[in-house]
């Protein structure tokens, strides 16, 4: 009992939450969703679920309960060994998210049950697809019933890739302000005239805004009492949002490191073999449980973590190049890789209630290997950091570092200060050397054939 | 004055049933339950016709082969 802890981002739901007993993660079913829990498994749903890889399984375990005088059921879901967010999801990450809401909502329905939430909150990606966790999000539903859960669906998912499709694919950063998905009168305001010629965006957006503004409050059951919400219109209503969802698109032309290694000239081949051949010594010689690759770009070191079946999460800034990674991971099947969205001066915080609903970026780390490749004049020429503050903030991330020194007579460092007084007197490899050995010990390093560069090898200090 | 219309139409689109009293795990809020109604009436009758768009096609082949077939028959 004393080595129990609930989740501290469940507790919303009365049908029960998540806890973890001497570190095994665990769900309490309650006494209150007996019923739909009997109904979800034994309608059949929970198993077609299951054959379509569209829930995370999970197994009835006889484990004493946390509150026995409410609890039903325990159940053990598999564990997920990384959480991630959907404000860090590229365009079809969440579209695919999305999709998947309404795919599970339309099963639910042929079993005679549906979703009562539709928070984005609720998917996780795992062995690279979007995929349901929470097991108890499935009721009984009655004919006449209405979809309780379409205004979540519409904020969490419709709001921002609107938003990311028809304004700025920048947008999905709202969800980080806005932690029950984007308010409709906001994205009603910020899209452009023409998505009122849209349907899908008219009437899920547009007049729902409008609808919600005027009813706010009220009762509208005489109003709707010339209505009925058929099974069959139900299924229309979630058709029309399929074919409003898939409709929205966004293409990756133009963010800044999209054509990275196509047009730039800064590696020549030999070195990028080498440079493949540093990376797999790493592995060969740290064998890493998992990898965190920051600034990863289109992911092309990734795949040398994750083809190894280690699982690896790519992280990047430039929303292009994660969306251009994710279809890959998509065409490939790969499913050892994650890419995310990530800013490394202004990475993912704890919000939430109590700022502790969703984890920070360190808070879900620290992890076996981090890379740093091509990384680290961003940080100190681009963005003014010094060594010792990037070193200290890496090495609360991981406990072995890879990772990559570019000098500055390097081209790329030589376009960054072009238009910049170079204050950077402090940059240079010896300095960099220095001040990273106050938390790490240098365990090899080696220069890259055909460039300036050394990657080094790196271990943090155990007292660090 | 565009929920003047929505309200009228609500009343137009008929059948009865009384939307289900109170106990939500989520708060579906009055508005968007209303115009979750009208949208789906709306698309109610364009998604039967989309269901069964392959029926309603074939039964189309297949009056249309009894009329040439009834035309040979004549020559």
């Amino acid at each position: 009992m004393t080595n129990s802890q609930i989740q501290r981002s469940s507790f919303r739901d009365p049908s029960g939450f998540l806890f973890t007993h001497n570190g095994v993660l665990l769900r309490q079913v309650n006494l209150s969703y007996q019923d739909d829990y009997d109904t979800f498994i034994q309608s059949g749903l929970y198993n077609k679920l299951l054959e379509r890889k569209m829930i995370v399984p999970h197994q009835e375990v006889a484990q004493e309960p946390k509150y026995p005088e409410s609890a039903y059921k325990i159940i053990q879901p598999i564990y997920l060994e990384f959480i991630s967010y959907p404000y860090e999801w590229s365009f079809s990450q969440l579209k695919d998210a999305a999709l998947l809401t309404l795919e599970l909502q339309g099963c639910a329905l042929e079993h005679g049950m549906s979703l009562k939430d539709a928070s984005a909150y609720n998917i996780q990606f795992h062995e690279g697809r979007p995929i349901l966790i929470d097991t108890l999000s499935f009721e009984s539903k009655q004919e006449g019933q209405p979809w309780v859960a379409y205004r979540q669906f519409c904020q969490h998912f419709l709001s921002p890739l609107a938003l990311m499709a028809n304004v700025d694919v920048r947008l999905s950063q709202l969800l980080r302000v806005f932690i029950d998905g984007i308010p409709l009168d906001l994205v009603s305001h910020l899209l452009p005239t023409r998505t009122w010629l849209n349907f899908s965006i008219l009437a899920h957006i547009h007049l729902h805004a409008q609808s919600q503004r005027h009813f706010a409050g009220r009762d509208v059951r005489k109003a709707a009492t010339n209505l009925s919400m058929t099974n069959t219109r139900v299924l229309a209503l979630i058709d029309g949002l399929r074919r409003g969802v898939e409709k929205l698109k966004w293409t990756p032309v133009g963010t800044e490191w999209v054509d990275y290694y196509d047009t730039s000239h800064k590696y020549l081949p030999e070195a990028l073999g080498h440079k493949a051949e540093v990376v797999e010594s790493f592995l060969e010689r740290v064998q890493p449980n998992m990898i965190w690759d920051l600034g990863a770009n289109t992911g092309f070191f990734s795949r040398l973590g994750s083809h190894r079946g280690i699982p690896t999460y790519a992280f990047d800034i430039d929303p292009g190049a994660v969306e251009l990674n994710y279809l890959q991971i998509k065409k490939d099947e790969e499913t050892h890789l994650l890419p995310l969205l990530l800013d490394l001066t202004n990475p993912s915080s704890s919000i939430g209630w109590a700022s502790e609903e969703r984890m920070s970026l360190s808070e879900r780390g620290p992890v076996d290997a981090i890379f740093a490749l091509a990384l680290i004049h961003h940080l100190a020429i681009g963005n003014n950091l010094p060594f010792e503050l990037i070193s200290k903030f890496f090495s609360n991330l991981g406990e072995w570092l890879l990772i990559e020194f570019v000098p500055k007579n390097d081209i790329q460092v030589q376009r960054m200060l072009v238009s910049r007084q170079d204050i950077f007197g402090d940059y240079t490899q010896d300095s960099f050397e220095s001040s990273f050995s106050v938390y790490y010990k240098i365990v090899h390093k080696e220069v890259i054939a055909d460039s300036d560069r050394t990657i080094y090898f790196m271990k943090r200090r155990s007292n660090g | 004055m565009h929920l003047e219309i929505l309200s009228s139409l609500a009343n137009f689109v008929g059948a009865s049933s009384p939307l289900r009293g109170g106990e939500y795990y989520l708060d579906p809020g009055s508005g968007s339950f209303l115009i979750q109604l009208l949208i789906a009436a709306l698309l109610g009758g364009a998604f039967v016709v989309r269901s069964y768009w392959g029926r309603i096609l074939n039964f189309f082949r297949r009056l249309f082969k009894k009329d040439t077939r009834i035309a040979q028959d004549d020559e």
